[in-house]
């Protein structure tokens, strides 16, 4: 639990944003919009464990369902 | 993990949403999720002691024990549904929000009902 998976997910987030930016400059809007969300979906699918993990911890910690 | 750390990760990762706000808004709402989830997992060895704190400090009363059990239950589900509606608003979702703070409270309500029916019962024993 340390902070560099925000720096991970901070550059995936930067660099999907230069490449909409080269993208659409070049006149290629639709293959921007896929690589923003080919971005967003990889990004995702990296903290959806940590979420997991997240409420796990808090059901077992208070004893929820 | 101390609160000048706790501190630094909330101010690096704001910095980092704002940067990606414009063009990225999704990411910049993952990285506020990211970021509350590392705060929590930081705590989380302190809110475990004063939670066995609790337990003791209830064993040697002689308070029954499953009340408590059902305040750690209200504790969870509002610690959980407000970091849920917090993000949702965050993301500009206010409607999705307050439909989670809403099913929390009813859910709370459902988890408190025994209680309140056995103070209810203690009360009217009680009476003449």
């Amino acid at each position: 639990m340390d902070i560099t998976v925000v720096f991970q997910i901070a550059a995936v987030g930067i660099l999907v944003a230069v490449l909409n930016q080269v993208l659409i400059r070049a006149g290629r809007e639709e293959l921007a919009m896929m690589t923003t969300l080919a971005g967003l979906v990889v990004v995702l699918f990296w903290i959806i464990q940590y979420i997991s993990t997240l409420f796990e911890t808090v059901q077992t910690l208070f004893q929820l369902s | 993990m101390d609160i000048i750390q706790i501190a630094v990760i909330g101010i690096i990762g704001m910095i980092l949403s704002l940067i990606l706000k414009k063009e990225n808004s999704g990411m910049s709402v993952i990285i506020g999720i990211v970021v509350g989830i590392i705060i929590f997992m930081g705590v989380l060895p302190k809110i475990e002691a004063v939670i066995q704190m609790l337990y003791k400090i209830v064993s040697k009363s002689e308070v029954d024990i499953k009340y408590i059990d059902v305040i750690l239950k209200i504790i969870g589900i509002s610690y959980i549904s407000q970091f849920a509606s917090q993000v949702c608003s965050d993301a500009g979702e206010g409607a999705i929000a307050s439909k989670i703070e809403f099913a929390g409270k009813v859910i709370i309500i459902v988890i408190s009902a025994p209680v309140l029916m056995g103070l209810i019962e203690m009360i009217l024993n009680l009476m003449p």
